[in-house]
């Protein structure tokens, strides 16, 4: 399986799940991968079940693509609305835990017991610490895709996926280490502070650049920007300068007052630290030392601090000031600087006390060749011309210097010796290109004047009169052989020699640590370099306490390496100081991002990255600086650099610039997190990964990512979106108008050559995303292009008729083959035939937008996963399912649901969801409540006789409110209020330590009513709740006061206004809590029993899944023997013989224990509410038995129509796809067609015409492709208006076309018209839609395709049941997209033919969904009722039914034994364990006689009166 | 115990517009408007309700008698 199992050994003890196996081995926990709709509804249903499920998501959060949807067809309902009460019923549930950033690695064991290894990606966010509050956003300067708002629009690096997601934290985004950061000795996050400076943000960007180095003054004039050779930007252009813009940023810093900096306070008096030479390395060790509480000495032997820095790089490149004010910065913190003051001795400096030492000397000794005269009076050394001048010592040089050397320090000398008036001459033994200096340093000595002598060999200097030079002795060379250092080695050239008059030499070839301080006895091992011997990871030198840094080891290196090496050996010594081992810790490292060319070109293409040089500097020209010191480079200005800023890829997206856990209240941002692997055993798994949607730029005729205005379908969808990125305006994206005229093209990614399938959603999709826009903007003009209209399901022929007819949407049987784009306009051409025109003339039309209906498909992801996993997959990725179980995977008890299975929309994928969470419960029932916990809480006080003390709790959370109300003031209004006994405020009310404070204060403070003035009570009621739970008040006596979402939010420009109205929410939430009373909740015993009305294959799928958990089921069936329409059917669909089937069902039914199977019965009346009905079964002989059941599942089936149309029923040749199966069953090769006969099937007959009956075009095509099979000879001939073949049965079709079967396209105004006399040859005349012809057919057969429909006694049925019709007669569930197997009374399923038309498998998923919603009651032993219901004051009621009538619910009902007003028998009563609480009953109620708990007449109006009439207050609250 | 009132507090020209909410759909409007940052008017204070079918019209005229100068009713 897996290749990436890990030995158990590995598994961290503590993250590792107590498991308590049952002693049949299997566990009572169950995996759920992927939490979209179909992951929320297998986790809600199984954790309502008992079980403990882990939800696994690879993204942030839970939610999947229908939270990306802006509305939901049929119903036009808002799909947030629909699935935010999911998200937060899936977040709060005590029995699901919710994986985020996880992924499934391996599983093992089997069936009831598996083992999984779980793989969580770390989101850099305390999910337990962080509460929402988007402080970090606000400061993020990393700006990325929008991938919710699928590009459209911008976000930054830390973010919430979407505002409602769950779990309601942020995350951040990181794709690795920058480049430019990786390059980076010191680890610079270049990135992040070029992202700041982008922002105009200088002393967070300075900020960022110290934390890492503590010379951004310097670094930004005159490091070597390795960075900068590593930026992914020069495979676009050129890399961003990013040494500049540091500059730029520290000298704007720098122009403002210096701020005076505190020294750190010394936690370790006695541990002090020397540390020898105070250049960069020494300086930057001092620093992190010091920080980490520890005294530190350095001790320098120069009048000055700095080192190279300040005796080595000359003024015009790098300014004094510059580098005294970063020393000083160090020295401020406490360091004691010893200039002037030479150590000899390190004997001596521990005898003083000193309990570690660093060396950090640097490379101070020039290098003399070995050539004759290099000692002569007029011979130079680099380091010490350059020390001199810059402490103003200034040599006498003559008129004519050589400078030999041409590295970076060659160029240093050569340019000061210029500006000391000399002619200087660069002498070079190798070609300019061997040259190290940088390309700038030799560009400015040359603009400067000076020569360079390349190829060039000194071989000899000769002394000229006092102490000058007459010159010296020179050689040419040419590259010979490539040496150590990679570069061709200079030959002399012979018979080359020549003189070179000057006055003074100086060398410039190299430089070395002066380490004559060191005796041989100090302990301190020397190599043979003339370096330090350390041991290269701690720095540590060979005798204890001894360390050494920085040039002194390397040799002479970059400044960024010094401070780099000062780190480093700062860490060390430390570590030493606290007795620690030196070694660290290895942390795991990120990857370096890389950008592919490929990756790059892809990101021009579509306008993320716009090719632009670096912005240049500025220079002084050379004439203006020879004579001077001053500095030759200048820096950005504020829009250049801002300007350059901006051409920063964002490799690594965040940067750690650290702005966040600055921002951060609650300390919740940890950039350190680490990836996790646990291990979970669980009893069950199911995989709801999901789909993405086609890659539309792959398609590349229709020019997305190209086109401007060519957008996806999930993009519109965004657009639509009121909370998406245009706020729900339809605006194209070119220039931001509302456009005029729009086409959909559907099948951009499904039903062609690389996708067999239809993916089944988009025709409906398009079709309402067209409804949505023209309820926007009726005046748009909408065309969709489609090669067939595929509404299948419930409502949906409805909903497309609509469109067309109400809403004017224009549909073109036709498929788009390329769009042109007009360049300037942007407007895009489409190239179609015309639709009035008979002859289908091709014209050519202009859109300015067109959307493309991209189709589903299987991610990399997804079948990684299931490879790594080992479950089967078809070609196309889809799940390879067991067809008798439909929804188990190749590996028992592994299970696929939703578009993983094949492509489907919402409703299904939640039949899905349920089904498999019922087929899990029905083998592992005897584990329930095994693995869960339930939260306890203390024994409720009473405290209904006691005087109303309330208190106040209002948030500031973080600057969401407190940046726009006065909380302080708000908090000290609250506190004098009526009964208010304490008032106060915190920083985050709902943060885990302010939620224990809380219960804390009522147990203090003895609060018996609390107010939490905060946020939204639909997301933190309930919260809150369980924290005055936690001190024993009942959760009714408790009101939020929404101060922010309402009020700090929406008046943000007017803090007065925001404060007044905080004050005005809370007062009401005052009044309306002092009123509240504790609501009680009752136990209702549940009867663990099931009643399954009908015996066909949902019937019996569904009285198996229950009856196998234990729960008695009596299946009813009103004919003799059990299958319903599975009798009728005979030639398989695939590989599964439907009688075989019928046959399996059959056997387990009969064996199944706990079944009671009533043939030849029907339920005669039923009674009670979930939990507790009663019902009557009335046997053939009709005999009566009452039975008691906690649920009930309708699976009563439905009927092929025989109607009239076309001569049914008149002539033996004219037959239903029913009559045409029963008969191939019996005589497959149909001997009384002639030979070469021909056969016509009609589809969309009858009620077919007004609903799409689903599974009619499947069957005619299953029949088509059985008869072509056995009889090749004949001509089969299907009229139809669209074939509506779905998901992978769209092969099926292709497979039927391949065998010759001819399709004709008929529309409504021109059916097919049958024109037979009696007893004559059959005659059909139909209009084809494609030729624009008139075709007559004269068929041997001719087969209609008659529509499911619901059986006639459907009316009497929902009656006895109180349930509801739709208005074909069909089941009406409680919601068509998220309760698709409830009815709206609780209690009560419904499955198969008697809900809509189906196919078998979906019948049997769809029975397996409802056995599992009514698990969930009889998995209990008792239902709560009571809270926020409706209750009857009997006294009062007249009886007059209002309430039975109004309620939706039908809970209402008249006891008439019960006296009413004036003691006449006959009151409503409502049972509060079925009571929905909506108050419908209460408002229209005439004689006011029932009241609705915690939203009663008298609370509401107390609410009002607070608002109205504050000065009523204390009365009102009396 | 002191109730007082502060003038400021109650100003009698103050527009007070009552909106009764359904918790499933308005009021959820409501909260997503605020994290969208759209302005509106800072008189209308919102009565959370388990569903409009719950308002009736005598708590309607109630409002009004109350001195509500607008009512919503939004579900």
């Amino acid at each position: 399986m897996g290749q990436n199992s890990i030995p158990s050994s590995s598994i961290d003890p503590n993250t590792a799940a107590p498991i308590r196996i049952n002693p049949n081995g299997k566990v009572g926990s169950v995996l759920v991968v992927g939490g979209g709709i179909s992951g929320m509804q297998s986790a809600l249903d199984l954790a309502d079940q008992g079980f403990k499920v882990y939800l696994v998501e690879k993204e942030t959060a839970i939610g999947g693509k229908m939270a990306q949807l802006d509305k939901t067809f049929p119903t036009n309902d808002c799909a947030m609305c629909n699935i935010s009460p999911k998200l937060v019923e899936t977040g709060r549930h005590p029995n699901i835990e919710i994986i985020t950033n996880g992924t499934i690695h391996h599983i093992s064991g089997q069936k009831g017991n598996f083992s999984v290894q779980i793989w969580q990606e770390p989101r850099y966010i305390d999910i337990e610490k962080c509460v929402a509050c988007n402080d970090c956003v606000e400061v993020c300067p990393v700006i990325v895709p929008d991938v919710f708002n699928e590009d459209l629009i911008q976000r930054t690096a830390v973010f919430k996926e979407y505002p409602q997601a769950i779990p309601n934290a942020l995350a951040i985004q990181k794709a690795g280490v920058a480049p430019c950061r990786d390059a980076c000795p010191t680890g610079q996050r270049a990135q992040g502070y070029i992202a700041l400076i982008r922002e105009g943000r200088w002393d967070d960007a300075l900020r960022v650049i110290k934390m890492d180095n503590p010379f951004p003054g310097i670094c930004g004039r005159i490091c070597n920007h390795r960075c900068e050779d590593a930026c992914n930007r020069s495979k676009v252009d050129e890399p961003i300068d990013i040494r500049a813009l540091k500059r730029y940023v520290t000298d704007k810093v720098y122009e403002n007052p210096r701020e005076k900096i505190e020294p750190v306070e010394i936690l370790y008096p006695d541990k002090k630290v020397a540390i020898i030479g105070a250049g960069p390395c020494g300086l930057t060790a001092a620093q992190d030392i010091i920080n980490d509480g520890f005294p530190v000495t350095i001790f320098e032997s120069l009048p000055v601090a700095g080192g190279m820095l300040r005796v080595g790089v000359p003024e015009y490149r790098l300014p004094a000031e510059i580098v005294d004010r970063e020393v000083q910065d160090i020295v401020d913190l406490g360091v004691d600087l010893q200039l002037n003051h030479r150590v000899d001795d390190l004997d001596q400096l521990f005898k003083s006390g000193f309990q570690a030492i660093l060396i950090a000397v640097g490379a101070h000794e020039g290098v003399r060749p070995p050539i004759p005269g290099a000692n002569l009076p007029g011979v130079l050394v680099s380091t010490n011309f350059l020390r001199d001048v810059s402490l103003d010592i200034f040599p006498d040089l003559g008129k004519k210097v050589v400078v030999v050397g041409a590295g970076d320090v060659a160029m240093d000398v050569a340019r000061t010796a210029l500006r000391l008036d000399a002619e200087v001459h660069v002498v070079y033994r190798r070609r300019a290109e061997d040259s190290s200096a940088g390309e700038e340093e030799i560009r400015h000595a040359k603009e400067e004047g000076i020569e360079f002598h390349f190829q060039t060999n000194p071989t000899e200097i000769i002394s000229g009169s006092g102490d000058k030079l007459s010159g010296m002795w020179c050689v040419d060379t040419e590259p010979g052989t490539v040496d150590k250092s990679g570069r061709p080695k200079p030959v002399p050239v012979p018979e080359s020699k020549h003189f070179l008059e000057c006055d003074t030499v100086i060398f410039a070839v190299g430089q070395r640590a002066g380490l004559a301080f060191i005796p041989d006895d100090a302990g301190v091992g020397i190599t043979d370099k003339n370096t330090i011997a350390i041991n290269p990871n701690t720095f540590a030198a060979t005798r204890e306490g001894v360390f050494a840094a920085g040039d002194s080891i390397f040799g002479t290196a970059y400044v960024i390496e010094a401070i780099s090496s000062g780190h480093t050996v700062a860490r060390s010594i430390v570590r030493y100081l606290q007795g620690k081992h030196l070694e660290p810790e290895r942390k795991p490292p990120l990857p370096v991002v890389e950008l592919s060319h490929q990756d790059l070109q892809e990101r021009i293409a579509r306008g993320e990255v716009e090719r632009k040089p670096r912005v240049p500097l500025p220079e002084i020209d050379a004439a203006d600086r020879m004579d001077n010191f001053n500095e030759v480079v200048k820096g950005y200005d504020e829009a250049s650099a801002m300007e350059e800023a901006a051409r920063c890829l964002a490799c690594g997206i965040c940067s750690e610039c650290m702005s966040c856990v600055f921002a951060c209240g609650t300390d919740a941002i940890d950039h350190d997190m680490v990836s996790t692997e646990k291990t979970i055993q669980v009893g069950g798994i199911i995989l709801a990964p999901g789909y993405k949607t086609y890659p539309a730029e792959k398609s590349e005729e229709f020019g997305f990512g190209r086109f401007p205005n060519v957008l996806t379908s999930i993009q519109f969808e965004r657009l639509l979106s009121a909370s998406g990125p245009t706020m729900g305006h339809i605006k194209r994206p070119s220039d931001g108008v509302l456009p005029k005229k729009i086409a959909f093209l559907q099948c951009i990614g499904s039903r062609d050559q690389n996708h067999s399938y239809c993916s089944s959603i988009c025709c409906m999709a398009a079709t309402k995303e067209a409804v949505i826009a023209k309820e926007h903007h009726p005046e748009l003009d909408i065309h969709i292009f489609q090669m067939d209209m595929r509404s299948f399901s419930k409502g949906y022929w409805d909903y497309f008729k609509r469109a067309r007819d109400q809403y004017g949407v224009h549909y073109h049987h036709c498929r788009i083959s390329g769009i042109l784009e007009e360049p300037d306009s942007h407007n895009l051409i489409l190239r179609h035939p015309a639709d009035s025109d008979p002859a289908n003339t091709i014209i050519h039309e202009t859109f300015d937008m067109v959307v493309l209906s991209v189709g589903m498909e299987i991610s990399d992801d997804v079948r990684i996963l299931g490879q790594q996993l080992g479950i089967s997959l078809l070609p196309e990725g889809f799940s390879n399912c067991q067809k008798g179980s439909p929804l188990e995977t190749n590996l028992p008890g592994v299970y696929a649901v939703g578009p993983f299975r094949s492509p489907k929309d919402i409703p299904e994928s939640v039949i899905e969801a349920s089904g498999a969470a019922g087929v899990i419960s029905s083998y592992l029932s005897d584990v329930r409540f095994t693995e869960t916990t339930t939260r306890e809480y203390p024994i409720e006080q009473d405290i209904s006789c006691e005087p109303p003390r309330i208190g106040v709790f209002v948030c500031h959370c973080g600057s969401n409110i407190a940046g726009y109300i006065d909380v302080p003031q708000v908090t000290e209004y609250a506190a004098a209020m009526p009964f208010v006994v304490h008032a106060e405020s915190n920083l985050y009310s709902c943060s885990q330590d302010s939620i224990k404070h809380i219960t804390e204060t009522i147990t203090e403070q003895n609060l018996n009513r609390v107010v939490v003035a905060s946020c939204t009570p639909l997301t933190h009621q309930p919260l809150f709740q369980d924290s005055i739970r936690d001190a024993g008040l009942n959760p009714y006596l408790f009101e939020m006061a929404n101060i922010r979402n309402q009020c700090s939010w929406v008046h943000s420009a007017d803090d007065q206004a925001a404060t007044l109205k905080a004050k005005e929410l809370i007062r009401m939430a005052v009044a309306k809590v002092n009123k509240h009373s504790a609501q009680e909740t009752i136990d209702v015993p549940v009867q663990k029993n099931a009643l399954v009305v009908g015996g066909g294959a949902a019937g019996i799928s569904a009285a198996l899944t229950l009856a196998e958990q234990g729960f008695p089921v009596h299946l009813v069936e009103k004919d003799d023997n059990l299958g319903g329409q599975l009798r009728n059917l005979h030639i398989p669909l695939n590989e599964y013989d439907p009688q075989q089937l019928l046959k399996d069902l059959r056997i387990k039914a009969q064996d199944q224990k706990g079944l009671t199977t009533h043939l030849n019965s029907t339920v005669i009346s039923t009674s009670g509410f979930k939990g507790n009905f009663t019902s009557q079964i009335e046997s053939g002989d009709g005999g009566i038995t009452s039975i008691q059941h906690g649920v009930t599942i309708l699976a009563t089936g439905g009927e092929e129509y025989r109607g009239p149309e076309y001569g049914y029923g008149t002539d033996p040749r004219i037959l239903t796809q029913q009559d045409l199966e029963e008969r191939l069953s019996k005589d497959s090769t149909l001997k009384a067609v002639p030979l070469n006969g021909s056969i016509v099937m009609i589809q969309c007959v009858g009620p077919a015409e007004e609903y799409c009956s689903r599974i009619c075009c499947t069957n005619a095509l299953k029949n088509a492709k059985a008869l072509k099979s056995s009889r090749p000879d004949l001509q089969i001939h299907i009229l139809y208006r669209d074939i509506r073949v779905y998901g992978l049965m769209e092969q099926l079709y292709t497979e039927v076309r391949d065998l010759g079967v001819l399709f004709f396209r008929y529309n409504d105004e021109q059916k097919p018209d049958l024109e037979t006399p009696p007893g004559r040859v059959l005659q059909i005349k139909s209009w084809d839609l494609s030729l624009g012809k008139q075709i007559k057919f004269e068929p041997d057969l001719l087969v209609l395709s008659m529509p499911v429909i619901p059986h006639s006694d459907m009316n009497n049925l929902a009656n006895r049941f109180k349930v509801s019709l739709d208005q074909d007669g069909f089941f009406l569930e409680a919601h068509v997209k998220l309760r698709p197997v409830d009815f709206s009374s609780e209690g009560i399923y419904m499955a198969g033919l008697a809900h809509y038309p189906k196919l078998i498998e979906e019948s049997i998923i769809q029975a397996q969904a409802a056995a599992s919603r009514a698990s969930i009651i009889l998995s209990q032993d008792t239902l709560k009722a009571g809270g926020s219901v409706a209750v009857v004051a009997q006294g009062e009621c007249t009886g007059c039914l209002t309430c039975v009538r109004v309620c939706p619910f039908e809970v209402p009902i008249i006891q008439s034994e019960v006296p009413g007003v004036g003691q006449t028998l006959g009151a409503a009563y409502v049972e509060p364990a079925i009571c929905q609480g909506c108050g419908i009953c209460v408002a229209e109620c005439p004689a006011q006689a029932i009241d609705l708990m915690h939203y009663t007449d008298s609370q509401l109006k107390a609410k009002v009166t607070a608002l109205l009439h504050p000065e009523d207050l204390t009365l009102l609250m009396l | 115990m002191q109730w007082s009132i502060n003038p400021v507090n109650n100003a009698p020209d103050q527009t007070q517009i009552v909106a009764y909410c359904c918790k499933h759909c308005a009021y959820a409007a409501a909260d997503l408007a605020g994290g969208l940052r759209m302005q509106y008017p800072p008189s209308v204070k919102i009565i959370e309700l388990p569903c409009t079918g719950r308002m009736d019209v005598l708590s309607l005229l109630e409002a009004f008698e109350q001195g509500a100068d607008g009512i919503m009713v939004a579900g």
